[in-house]
């Protein structure tokens, strides 16, 4: 009787068991994954417009000349992302996106500076190169 | 461009940050296309300059009713990401065969009876029934055509603000004048210089039934270019 009741609490207590182990596994890849990776994101459609695609651009040459080093390593990458095609949407669901979005992202940490880019990428690059520098320094440090 | 920046990274304002932003979305070259053809539909009554006025403040109507419209939607707590998703995502998808239709219907290739188009549309020949109605239907409907740039400045910038309170809804009204400015500006320097040349050679019906054959071209070259640039 005594073995049969505690192998009923076993098989009561054992699936979280199971589910702990897995989450803080899992959890720990996506942390060693991500912890010191930034990632910067453009979402956009399949039209664009002559900003939308100087906003890629300036974002792409502003991080290769700020940061030579990690985007050599792959430490801080740039993704160009159409919302329309359907391989897309995961990623864009993860990230909360539906329209279009310029994103760093770094773990869970997430700056959105779309309207910075649509404001100056195009007629002050100066100023948007320091804002990127100054948001991707800032996601170093944390 | 640069000097309106400037004027916004300043502004504490939200009237003026509105106002900028909406000066901002109508001299972008974005949405210069439907502009185009906005400023054509509004001095098609060439002959009077105050109708051609009257005209743009009826476009500037319809735009400020569909920005606020949305701003409102937003405001009553419609899910903001998905609703602003779908206007940036299907916007521009609309207008090129809307367009193509509308010129067709101006030219009378093919006659249709839909309550909407055919007031837009109504046949070149009689004249009295365009009615101020036909600007507030393209205002309403060139609003909606949201392009990546004027999505951002709307739903970004303006809507965010606009949102925050219940005092902040005129804004997209101050956003929408804004926006119908430089169209009524262009289209009454237009039809100030043009009917004066009109009035030279004293051919002015013949004009303009001419001018308003070339405004129903200008619609459907507009619809192409957007056909092309969304779909192909």
């Amino acid at each position: 009787m005594k073995t049969y009741r505690l192998i009923i609490v076993l098989l009561m207590i054992a699936p979280f068991i199971g589910c702990t182990g897995q989450t803080s596994e899992s959890e720990a890849k996506v942390a060693d994954n991500n912890s010191d990776k930034i990632e910067a994101y453009y979402f956009h459609f399949t039209a664009r417009c002559v900003t939308c695609n100087t906003i890629e651009a300036r974002t792409k040459e502003n991080l290769e000349n700020l940061y030579p080093n990690q985007v050599k390593q792959g430490l801080i990458t740039f993704q160009s992302i159409n919302l329309d095609e359907a391989s897309n949407k995961t990623l864009a669901k993860k990230l909360k996106v539906a329209g279009q979005a310029l994103l760093l992202v770094k773990g869970n940490q997430k700056i959105n500076i779309t309207n910075e880019g649509f404001m100056y990428a195009v007629v002050k690059p100066e100023k948007f190169k320091e804002i990127i520098n100054e948001k991707v320094d800032g996601l170093m440090i944390k | 461009m640069e000097f309106l920046t400037n004027l916004l990274d300043n502004s504490t304002m939200p009237w003026l940050t509105a106002l900028l932003l909406g000066l901002m979305t109508a001299i972008s070259p974005c949405p210069l296309a439907t502009n185009i053809t906005a400023i054509g539909f509004i001095s098609k009554d060439i002959e009077n300059r105050n109708r051609v006025f009257l005209n743009g403040l009826f476009y500037t109507l319809g735009r400020a009713i569909t920005y606020t419209g949305l701003a409102l939607i937003i405001f009553l707590g419609v899910d903001q990401l998905k609703f602003s998703g779908f206007f940036q995502r299907y916007g521009e998808k609309f207008i090129g065969p809307l367009l193509l239709i509308i010129g067709l219907l101006m030219l009378d290739v093919i006659r249709i009876k839909f309550p909407g188009f055919s007031r837009l549309a109504s046949g070149m020949q009689n004249k009295k029934s365009w009615s101020y109605f036909d600007a507030v239907l393209l205002g309403l409907v060139f609003a909606l055509a949201f392009c990546p740039y004027s999505g951002v400045l709307y739903f970004g910038m303006l809507v965010p603000m606009t949102v925050t309170s219940a005092s902040g809804l005129y804004l997209p009204l101050v956003f929408a004048i804004a926006t119908g400015i430089p169209v009524i500006i262009i289209a009454w320097l237009l039809a100030y210089t043009v009917s004066g040349v009109g009035n030279v050679y004293n051919r002015m019906k013949t004009f303009e039934l001419w001018f308003r054959r070339v405004i129903a071209i200008l619609f459907i070259a507009v619809g192409i270019y957007y056909i092309i640039r969304v779909y192909l």
